[in-house]
């Protein structure tokens, strides 16, 4: 663990970053196809909802029926509301990946110096930023 | 109380007064030399429990050797302890200064790594502020883990000292109860030779402050005026008592000078009538 150096850990990061960013384009594709499918099925048994609902004001006796299609529209559009978030999660991924290859990349020329404040100051004989924190957290409660 | 006093002096009523007073004198000498070599075992031993005290941080106050040099176990047991506080000292800096200690350095920073570089399921995400976050850790846990490394000996120094000092003083306790001992094998004879001391300046005493002065025998003058209740001085009580008399006295020789004695009035002969039931007359009728 002492001789592992920034360099290496970032190559380790970006590797793992641009593994996970070469993987979320397929990942996107079948969930965008997932949340298609979801839509249509939530689009369908809503419209036959809505019909059923109109034909059926007056008469009292198609009531289960009305409930079954109900249940069916609250199923599907469920559906649609995980596949939409499952959707989102990962084009916030593939945007997070771009983010932080950018950054990433940017800091393997050797500018990672802001990244490591709290272990040069230890090096320089200060105190962690654990002990800083305790300090903090002492101050605060007297 | 004779045939005690006699036990008591019999071994010095063959000897000499003046060898008794040698006798004597070497005797006080003996005492006060133990008086004092109990006296330095008492300092010694304040110092051994006061140097105990202070090694093992019960006081901050370090042991007042300046009138007692010498004893180096002493001196060297307090050198171990200020030592073992410096090394104490620069631990505890150490230690406030990067609060986690080394074992959780090396499992924190495996943990951080992991995080960094584990390959993740499409549905997981890592922000790069956690990233981020995750890197800095890591390497000021690495410059933890490497002041550990170089500061090792800080710790190893202060287990040396610890261990030196625990032997030195153990060493100081074990010449604490031997000192213990001293002072209750002193103070017994001290004892003794203060009896001692105190036995011959006794018969001493009571050869040099009571000569065998002749007394001379009572006049027959002295029976009478005894007789007729007059005083007696001293010395002719002293002479009756010598040579006996006093109990020869007879009472029908009383002279008629003798003074009229009061007859002393007899206790009264009632008695007080209790526990009897006071009872009506009547009623006895």
């Amino acid at each position: 663990m002492l001789s592992v150096l920034p360099a290496d850990l970032i190559k380790s990061i970006l590797a793992r970053r641009q593994t996970m960013a070469g993987r979320l384009p397929k990942e996107l594709e079948q969930r965008q196809e997932e949340n298609d499918r979801a839509f249509q099925l939530a689009k369908v048994s809503r419209e036959e909802l809505q019909a059923l609902q109109n034909t059926t004001e007056t008469a009292t006796s198609n009531a289960e029926e009305l409930l079954k299609a109900q249940q069916l529209y609250d199923e599907h559009e469920q559906f649609r509301r995980r596949t939409s978030s499952r959707l989102q999660t990962i084009k916030n991924n593939i945007k997070d990946c771009q983010e932080a290859i950018e950054f990433w990349e940017g800091l393997a020329d050797g500018n990672w110096g802001h990244l490591l404040e709290d272990a040069e100051r230890v090096r320089g004989g200060g105190a962690s930023s654990y002990a800083e924190a305790k300090r903090h957290a002492t101050e605060g409660s007297s | 109380m004779s045939s005690k006093s006699s036990s008591l002096f019999a071994d010095l009523k063959q000897k000499e007064t003046s060898e008794i007073e040698v006798m004597y004198e070497t005797e006080v000498a003996l005492l006060s030399a133990t008086e004092e070599e109990l006296l330095a075992l008492y300092r010694k031993k304040k110092i051994h429990s006061e140097t105990i005290k202070f090694a093992v941080s019960k006081t901050t106050q370090t042991p007042n050797i300046k009138g007692q040099p010498g004893d180096e176990l002493v001196e060297l047991a307090v050198e171990q302890k200020k030592e073992f506080d410096e090394h104490l000292t620069r631990r505890d800096a150490l230690v406030e200064r990067l609060l986690v200690p080394r074992h959780r350095v090396i499992h924190a920073m495996g943990e951080f790594h992991e995080k960094l570089t584990t390959s993740l399921a499409p549905s997981e995400s890592v922000s790069l502020a956690t990233e981020m976050e995750h890197f800095a850790r890591f390497f000021e846990l690495q410059a933890m883990l490497q002041i550990y490394a170089d500061e090792h000996d800080v710790q190893t120094s202060l287990h040396q000292a610890r261990s030196n000092l625990l032997e030195t003083i153990k060493a100081v306790n074990k010449n604490d109860r031997r000192l213990a001992q001293l002072i209750n094998q002193h103070r017994s004879n001290a004892k003794k030779q203060r009896m001692e001391a105190g036995r011959l300046k006794a018969y001493l005493e009571k050869v040099n402050a009571s000569p065998v002065i002749p007394v001379p025998e009572p006049s027959p003058e002295v029976n009478e005026r005894l007789l007729a209740g007059q005083a007696l001085s001293m010395e002719e009580f002293a002479s009756m008592l010598e040579h006996g008399g006093l109990t020869d006295l007879d009472s029908k020789q009383v002279s008629p000078t003798k003074a009229k004695q009061h007859k002393k009035k007899g206790n009264r002969k009632t008695t007080p009538r209790r526990s009897q039931r006071q009872t009506p007359k009547r009623k006895r009728d």
